[in-house]
Parts: structure tokens; C-alpha cells; sequence
């Protein structure tokens, strides 16, 4: 309401008050309360806005970390200590960077988990599910590139992989191969890294969040009765996610203080000593058994699945126990990753390039 | 009828396409130095001092190599004895002084970071409040806006 509708006697608004209401005038803020259902207000109906913060996050941190990184092979590994050692607070920027992006690759994971458990993925919003695959895999890309960037060995070996599996796609390949391009692939990694990536991240960010907008936030499987469920002010989900949002920071923040992330020994061509890190461990013993071409059908097979979720599992039924014929292999599925990064953590060290 | 053209398209392309795929590979292997082999070595001594066979190939690939520029070979040769005889601190100092890295930061330089660390100066400790109070924050705005 603006200050000279008010009629006479009626009590002045607070400062506060007026100050929105200024805001709102100007920005709008209050189309921001339109209703969404009660659920929405729970955690695992956040996990998509956290990601969206955690992504946020990253970027932050990531500009400042780019002021200091040297992209260049001969000199990256330096900057990167330089930035641990001699940057101010680069040590804890650079830690903050590594857990949040570990805690982005674990919010996707789980937010990909709900929709799915959730049925959230049913018609009409098949096509937003695929959306948020490939969000889902351009996480993968960032965390992989990010891998490289730090330049030890465990880089170096990530980077070697990238290059034999773009040879195993032939021509398909070509485009992230060290022969394209004329620069160090490290060099062309950084700018996928720090500008490909990201612009991509917001372009299909803008089209996952405009279509939960239009097909609005899908029922809950688990909600009984024909009494249509109490909705709350989407502002009010906002303010749960900043307090969410503020609790992950704080986490992240202090794991960045007392477990700064380890940076390995200068890099050497050749040789193969480490394991990739935890998010992409589940691949290590499908490379032991099948060689590296393991990598490239097991990612692709997971990214086939998981598009395949809208057109095999079509009815209308959304709870999860009532739909176990696709619940149950996707649960099996998800078992054998957990599975396979736990028993590739107690696997020796294996040779796959280059022995 | 258009999903088969369609398919088939993409079957034509994987055959016709893909093959050349291996004439990119094959123009695209190392060719490694005897440096580069001795460095391979010293990696695999840092890093995966366990395996044996690979550190064994370096060293010899490295004695056999026909680019020796920069690499005493003689060392290496003694190299490999310490290595037959399970001194493996003495070859890896041999592998270094073969090519003159002894004294290279890079080659020494410890990893960091990789563990838990107590919060070290003073930005540790504000860093640490700050989280706390930013938790904090969040758990109350968490409970009041339910």
C-alpha cells in the first residue's frame, strides 16, 4: 500500500515497512509469495535450490581463485601452491572451492534421488527432467575439469584419461583431444572450466527453473484424502532456503579450515599412481576389469538410464512403493555405485595407461 | 519410418566415422626420453613404491632409450643395483642426481593439505566463528519460518 492511500487516523508503517514497500514498488518483490504446496518447505524439496547456492558459491570463490591461477602446464602446479601458500586466505578459498563443489556433486545426487523417489519427474514434467540431467551432467564436467586444474599428479592422470577416452570416440573425440585447438589442453580445460561451463550451467539453469514456474512444484506421493493440501507463500520456501543455505556455508567453511583438500606431487607424464577422487572412484574397478573404455560406457550407460526414467516408468502412480518394478532396479543400481567406490577404495593402486 | 532414417543415419556415420578415430590415435602416442623415463621412475618410487615391475621397466626403458641427453647413465645402471637389492631410498637418489634433479624443489616438495588440520593463525579461528555463527543463523531461520 503506498503512503497516500492511507486513510486519516490510521497508523503510520515502520521504516522497515516502508522500505519494502518502496522495494516491492520498484522490483516486485511480492509476486515472489505466490503459493506452493505445503511440502515444498521441506528439505528434500531444497536440494535443487541448494545446489543452485552451493553453484553460487563456487562461482564466487572460483573468480577469486582465477586472479591467481597460472594455466599454463609449466607453471600451473606452482601457482596452484602459490595460491595455497603465499595467497592470502587462499589456502581456505581454495579448500572452501573443493568441499563446496563435493557438496554440489552430493546435493545434485540427491535431489536427482528425490525427484525420482518422488515420482516428481511425471507428466508434465518429463521434459524438466531431462533438463536436470543434463544439469546433473554438466556438474560432472565441472568436477572433472576442476580435478585437472589443480595439476598433481591425480590431475595429470584425470587429464590422461580424458585424453585416451576421446581417442577410444574417434572423430567424435577429436574436439577434446590434446590435437585440437593448437594450446595445451589444460589451457582449453581452464576456459571450458571457467567460462564454457558456467555460461551453460546458467543458460539450462534459467530453462530447469522457468519450467518448475509453469508446471508449478508436482504433488506429494505421499499425501492421502481428497483435501487438497495447505499452500504456503513461495517467499517463505526463500527464507527456509537462506537458512538451509547459511548452514551448508557454515559447514563448508569449516571443513575448509580444518581439512584443507590435499595438492600432490608436481605431475609426471607416464606413470599412474592414484585413484580419481571419490565422486568418479565408482569407475576404477570398471576400468580394472574392462580397460578405459569402462569409463566411457558405464558414464554413458548411467546417463542413458537416467533419461530413460519419463519413458518407462509412464503411469500415474507416484509413490515409491507402488511403483517398485522401476524402484527396485534403480535402487540396485544406485547400490552397485556405492558398492564400487567402496571396494575400489580397498583396491591396490592399477596401471591403465601407460604401463 | 523418420526414427529409422534417423537411426540409420547415425549407424552409417559410426561406421564410416569412427575409424578414423584410430589413425588419430595412432599420431597422437608419447614418445618418451630417457629423462622422461627416469622421472617416470622417481614418480612411481614417491608415489606407488610397491610397484616393482613398472619401476624396474622405467629404469631399464630409461638405460635403453636412444635420447640420453641430459641423463648420466651410469648412475642409472647403479640405480638399477640398489634397485635389485631393495635400496630403494638410494635409487631414487641416484634417479635424481641422473638427471640432476637432487636439489629440485618440485621433486621434494612434500604434498599438502589432504588431512585434518587444527585452525592455524587467526584467520583459522575467526573463519571457524564466523561458520558457527552462520549455522547458527541458519538453524534458527530454519525453525522460525516452519
Amino acid at each position: 500500500m503506498s503512503v497516500e492511500a492511507q486513510p486519516q487516523g490510521a497508523v503510520r508503517p515502520s521504516r522497515a515497512s516502508r522500505f519494502f514497500d518502496a522495494l516491492d514498488e520498484r522490483l516486485g518483490l511480492r509476486g515472489l509469495a505466490y503459493p506452493v504446496p505445503e511440502h515444498a518447505n521441506k528439505l528434500g524439496y531444497s536440494l535443487g535450490g541448494l545446489s543452485l547456492v552451493a553453484f553460487l558459491s563456487l562461482l564466487a570463490t572460483g573468480i577469486i581463485l582465477a586472479q591467481f591461477y597460472e594455466s599454463e602446464p609449466a607453471t600451473a602446479h606452482a601457482g596452484v601452491r602459490r595460491i595455497i601458500t603465499d595467497v592470502t586466505l587462499g589456502s581456505y578459498l581454495r579448500g572452501f572451492h573443493y568441499w563446496m563443489a563435493m557438496a554440489m556433486v552430493v546435493l545434485v545426487g540427491l535431489h536427482l534421488l528425490r525427484v525420482f523417489a518422488s515420482g516428481s519427474f511425471k507428466r508434465p514434467r518429463e521434459g524438466n527432467w531431462i533438463v536436470g540431467v543434463a544439469l546433473a551432467g554438466i556438474t560432472a564436467v565441472f568436477f572433472f575439469s576442476g580435478t585437472v586444474l589443480k595439476w598433481d599428479q591425480e590431475a595429470l592422470e584425470a587429464l590422461e584419461h580424458n585424453v585416451e577416452i576421446s581417442r577410444l570416440l574417434g572423430r567424435f573425440g577429436y574436439w577434446f583431444s590434446p590435437e585440437f585447438g593448437g594450446i595445451p589442453l589444460l589451457n582449453r580445460l581452464y576456459t571450458l572450466h571457467i567460462a564454457i561451463l558456467p555460461a551453460l550451467f546458467f543458460l539450462v539453469v534459467a530453462v530447469h527453473l522457468s519450467l518448475v514456474k509453469r508446471h508449478g512444484m508436482a504433488p506429494s506421493p505421499f499425501r492421502k484424502g481428497p483435501v487438497p493440501e495447505p499452500t504456503e507463500p513461495f517467499s517463505r520456501h526463500l527464507a527456509r532456503l537462506g537458512g538451509f543455505a547459511l548452514i551448508l556455508i557454515g559447514i563448508v567453511t569449516v571443513l575448509a579450515v580444518v581439512a584443507p583438500p590435499v595438492h600432490g606431487p608436481a605431475p609426471v607424464e607416464g606413470i599412474e599412481v592414484t585413484k580419481p577422487p571419490w565422486p568418479m572412484l565408482w569407475l576404477y574397478p570398471i576400468e580394472n576389469w574392462v580397460g578405459v573404455s569402462g569409463i566411457l560406457w558405464a558414464t554413458l550407460a548411467i546417463f542413458a538410464a537416467l533419461l530413460a526414467v519419463p519413458f518407462v516408468d509412464r503411469g500415474e502412480e507416484r509413490h515409491p512403493l507402488r511403483r517398485l518394478p522401476v524402484v527396485i532396479p534403480a535402487a540396485l543400481v544406485a547400490l552397485t555405485v556405492l558398492g564400487l567406490i567402496i571396494y575400489a577404495l580397498v583396491t591396490p593402486v592399477a596401471t591403465h595407461i601407460g604401463g | 519410418m523418420r526414427l529409422r532414417t534417423a537411426l540409420a543415419a547415425l549407424l552409417l556415420a559410426v561406421v564410416v566415422l569412427a575409424p578414423a578415430g584410430a589413425a588419430l590415435a595412432d599420431g597422437g602416442e608419447e614418445d618418451f626420453t630417457a629423462t622422461d623415463f627416469v622421472e617416470q621412475a622417481i614418480g612411481l618410487l614417491r608415489g606407488q613404491p610397491d610397484l616393482t615391475e613398472l619401476i624396474e621397466d622405467r629404469i631399464a626403458d630409461a638405460l635403453e632409450d636412444d635420447e640420453v641427453e641430459g641423463v648420466d647413465l651410469e648412475l642409472v645402471g647403479q640405480a638399477q643395483e640398489a634397485f635389485e637389492a631393495g635400496r630403494l631410498a638410494e635409487t631414487r637418489e641416484l634417479l635424481e642426481r641422473s638427471i640432476g634433479a637432487e636439489d629440485s624443489p618440485i621433486l621434494h616438495e612434500p604434498d599438502v593439505g589432504g588431512g585434518l588440520e587444527a585452525p592455524k593463525g587467526t584467520a583459522g579461528p575467526v573463519l571457524i566463528a564466523v561458520a558457527v555463527v552462520l549455522a547458527l543463523g541458519g538453524t534458527v531461520v530454519v525453525r522460525r519460518v516452519h
